[in-house]
């Protein structure tokens, strides 16, 4: 093999990886995403307020993440755009509530009051990590913001050990071939 | 793209690579490749995802990779050096265009 092509080759082997590091967008087998649930225990609390998430992120309090009002399932709902990130809950008292504001003037506002914040509706993981769904649930009150959930159950699945069964089962093959030629 | 999908395409283009180079008993290069890559593509998925360093385990791959092409085709070493190192460039690139 002519040097120079084989130290371009070494190079290439060694650069790409780099590369692929580098791009956010390359699907990645070593990580998934799962899903984040969150809903508010105590919404029926507050018969005044009307409560809303907001994202936080790069986009948030534009026009391009909407405002969404938490309903009767308690449940709380994010902008679905990327760059609207997480999201914060405000509690805002239904006689100042319309449903033209936007975020950035909710979050600029004297009276909306912030009672969660960093709110996420996923996660990104480990394929090792053996967690496939999240379940936050939220208790609230007025006088302060929070962003740990009072309880938080998670749904787990462990099929990923499969895919330990497919190295283990070849490497077994491969040891069976060599000794039967051995022999 | 998970991690099965990830190990069926690397059998698809290594057993090219494989074809490519050595050119006869095709169902058993298939079969190696399927071999080959069911060892290190999953374990190397599984090892990644610990953040393990991704160079260092490329590296690894291939020294595996060229133990396994030297003992089951029966190749002369060098020419398993070149298979394997062929082969995971090719697979690398690949992945990253297409992936």
């Amino acid at each position: 093999m002519n040097k120079s092509m084989f130290i371009l080759g070494i190079f290439l082997l060694i650069a790409l990886p780099l590369v692929y590091a580098d791009v956010p967008s390359v699907p990645d087998p070593t990580h998934k995403t799962i899903s984040v649930v969150n809903n508010i225990t105590n919404l029926n609390d507050f018969p005044d307020y009307v409560f809303v998430s907001v994202s936080n992120g790069p986009a948030g309090g534009s026009s391009m993440c909407e405002v969404i009002p938490i309903g009767q399932d308690q449940i709380i709902e994010i902008a679905a755009y990327r760059w609207c990130g997480s999201a914060d809950v405000y509690a805002i008292k239904k006689s100042d509530y319309n449903q033209n504001l936007t975020g950035s003037q909710i979050i600029n506002s004297s009276m909306a009051i912030k009672v969660l914040s960093g709110i996420t509706n996923s996660e990104f993981l480990p394929v090792t990590d053996t967690r496939s769904t999240i379940y936050n649930e939220y208790k609230i009150n007025l006088s302060n913001s929070t962003d740990i959930p009072h309880k938080q159950v998670v749904e787990t699945d462990y099929s990923f050990y499969l895919y330990l069964i497919i190295p283990i089962f070849a490497i077994i093959v491969v040891i069976v071939i060599l000794v039967k030629r051995r022999q | 793209m998970n991690i099965v999908s990830a190990l069926i395409l690397t059998i698809l283009i290594e057993f090219v690579i494989y074809a490519i180079f050595i050119r006869k008993d095709y169902l058993l290069l298939l079969g190696y490749s399927l071999l080959i890559n069911s060892i290190t593509n999953p374990t190397m998925n599984i090892a990644l995802s610990f953040s393990l360093n991704l160079i260092i385990l490329e590296f690894i791959v291939f020294l595996v990779e060229i133990f396994l092409i030297k003992h089951l085709m029966k190749t002369k070493y060098q020419f398993a050096v070149l298979l394997s190192f062929v082969a995971n460039l090719i697979s690398l690139l690949i992945g990253l265009i297409f992936a």
